[in-house]
């Protein structure tokens, strides 16, 4: 049992995890960096402490001193959010040396699945499907042959990559040559890390995952489907369960797929299994495995009733899952639109200032997960996330609707944010009848140009 | 070094009217017993403002918090000290534990003494690892914020120095 969870993050993630300690009676410790000191995770934690200035690497993703507050706190484990220091093995491994618990996987599960390379592999001794794809490329000549053998259009992936970062699409063979070093090159940037390797990349497909919910004693089920198609350079902006565009057939079966690849690398907590599916031909590919709490994760605690990130702290206190497979039900349609501080007029571009307006929506089905309040200020140095708005109906009909609603009552002002886009969404023909791809917004922002 | 008494009072924003009363017996006999008490449910039940007193002494007791869930950072003083010109305070780059004794058992520097800037003046432990606090400049140290062996928060000022 904890008594005391520290949160290694800031905004609505933050106060996702705090929610949940304070339902399970656990103490809450929040840190800060010297712009969040005025931020409602820091107000409402039962502890705060700031780490260090605002830029990221010397406050969130500053090791000692986080370690620090976490022994001087007393706190037993380390809630690590997602992105600062969710998918970093070395953090697991400084927590288990102070004997603090990290609520996430193992640091062997997590750097299986961080290794898209290794993760394919994995995978395919499953017998869970996979794009035709290379090796990690030893020379170019092997894409070149790769290229020659599947057609194009291909997708170069950096090993170290994910969460859509680090991919390059390419349709021929100069664009290969050109952006195979050009990858390795950013990829050693951004992770530390210049193996790359080629995959098939299907262009009409839908971003379709299942959420993972697992216990240490090897208890593992799914919660459903989401599909996250409405991307932009493969960042989700509007997420949905379940998807509209597969049968209860292919659910079960791309479930028991996700189960099984979990299964196989022993995960505890809650992950994501993510896939690539082509409705036309009603196949699916794995595409890769998220190992910790991810930005949509609401849309499935809507549907389910599942509260995850309760789920994640109470297996991560070696607690079995109190339901099965048969006991999971998927309840009518949820959605999730990310409003952002980007500009959509200008590519998405961030847009940073104080917000000088806001007003929340509520009412029936309504769920908003913020950090934000009249007089924050957005500033260069954190993600651009404000707020998630969450609709819940007994079909997507109504679920469709009720967000309409929400996106009209919301107003934020002050900085430019995502809230056009998801009102000219909401009002698309093609979207409304779920007729999407992961490369919609593109083609959408093209057709306007 | 302030007293068990002092640091509680601080961290729930006091307002004591008239410290001179302090040489009452009553205040004192008060202050041993039943004024901690009062403080901790004070904060508890984070009441705004308060105000009590017997025979000729009043207490007043005021939140500077307007938050009302919680009881934030109940360790850490994190209010700053207002700095006047012709000084300078000092603040902590880490978090950790201060220590304000060198390995003799004696303060790096004692009050009053002189500094040169780059000078240490205590250390910071954050894992284990002794990080030095120096002075950013030369003066007089006149003050010393927050009491050795306590933990400390990144920016949380430290020291006072007397610039000129």
């Amino acid at each position: 049992m904890f008594r005391k969870i520290l949160i290694a993050n800031r905004g609505e993630i933050a106060l996702r995890i705090l929610r949940a300690c304070r339902e399970l009676d656990i103490k809450s410790v929040a840190i800060f960096s010297e712009a969040d000191r005025e931020s409602p995770h820091v107000q409402l934690a039962d502890e705060a402490f700031c780490v260090g200035p605002p830029d990221v690497s010397e406050s969130y993703l500053n090791l000692p001193n986080i370690i620090s507050a976490a022994l001087i706190s007393g706190a037993d484990a380390i809630h690590p959010g997602y992105g600062f220091l969710a998918e970093n093995p070395e953090f697991v491994e400084i927590c288990k040396d102070h004997n603090i618990v990290f609520i996430g996987p193992t640091r062997e599960t997590m750097t299986l699945m961080g290794d898209k390379a290794m993760a394919r592999k994995t995978v395919i001794a499953e017998s869970v499907p996979v794009l035709p794809g290379t090796d990690v490329l030893e020379e170019d000549r092997e894409a070149f042959s790769f290229a020659r053998q599947y057609g194009f259009p291909l997708i170069i992936k950096a090993v170290a990559g994910g969460g859509g970062k680090g991919m390059r699409i390419v349709t021929n063979e100069g664009e290969l040559r050109d952006n195979l070093s050009i990858a390795r090159m950013e990829s050693h940037r951004s992770f530390g890390d210049d193996r790359i390797y080629l995959e098939k990349f299907l262009p009409d497909a839908r971003h379709i995952e299942f959420q993972i919910l697992a216990d240490k004693l090897g208890n593992v089920i799914h919660l459903g489907d989401r599909d996250c198609s409405v991307q932009r350079r493969n960042q989700k902006l509007i997420e949905e369960a379940p998807s509209q565009v597969i049968s209860p057939y292919m659910r079960r079966k791309m479930g028991d797929a996700a189960v099984r690849a979990a299964s196989a690398i022993g995960y505890h907590g809650v992950g994501t299994v993510e896939f690539l599916f082509s409705p036309d031909t009603s196949r699916y590919f794995f595409l890769e495995m998220n190992t910790r709490i991810q930005v949509e994760h609401p849309v499935t605690e809507m549907v389910t009733g599942v509260d995850l990130v309760r789920e994640q702290i109470k297996t991560e206190m070696d607690e079995p899952l109190d339901i099965n497979q048969r006991q999971v039900f998927i309840r009518g349609h949820a959605i999730e639109c990310r409003i952002n501080a980007e500009d959509p007029d200008k590519n998405f571009m961030p847009s940073l200032g104080e917000i000088t307006r806001f007003r929340l929506p509520g009412g029936p089905g309504i769920r908003i997960d913020t950090h934000i309040f009249r007089g924050y200020k957005v500033l260069p140095y954190y993600d651009s996330l404000l707020a998630k708005v969450i609709s819940h109906g007994k079909d997507r009909e109504e679920a469709l609707i009720r967000m309409k609603r929400a996106l009209y009552e919301i107003d934020i002002q002050g900085i430019k944010t995502t809230i056009p886009f998801h009102r000219q969404m909401l009002n698309d023909i093609q979207f409304r009848q779920s007729e999407i791809h992961t490369r919609f917004v593109e083609n959408m922002q093209e057709s306007i140009q | 070094m302030k007293t068990f008494f002092e640091d509680k009072m601080e961290e729930s924003g006091r307002l004591i009217e008239n410290e001179e009363n302090a040489d009452f017996p009553e205040f004192r006999e008060f202050c041993e017993t039943g004024l901690v008490e009062l403080v901790d449910l004070f904060c508890e039940r984070n009441i705004k403002s308060l105000e009590t007193g017997f025979d000729n002494i009043g207490i007043k007791l005021t939140s500077r918090r307007d938050v009302h869930p919680s009881i934030h950072t109940p360790d850490l003083k994190t209010d700053t000290v207002e700095i006047e010109t012709g000084l300078d305070s000092i603040k902590s780059k880490y978090l950790g534990i201060l220590h304000l004794l060198n390995e003799k058992g004696l303060p790096f520097v004692n009050i009053g003494e002189n500094v040169k800037e780059g000078q240490v003046l205590g250390l910071v432990e954050t894992v284990n690892i002794l990080n030095e606090v120096k002075s950013t400049v030369d003066g007089t140290l006149i003050k010393v914020l927050e009491d050795d062996g306590r933990p400390v928060e990144y920016g949380q000022q430290l020291f006072v120095i007397e610039t000129q």
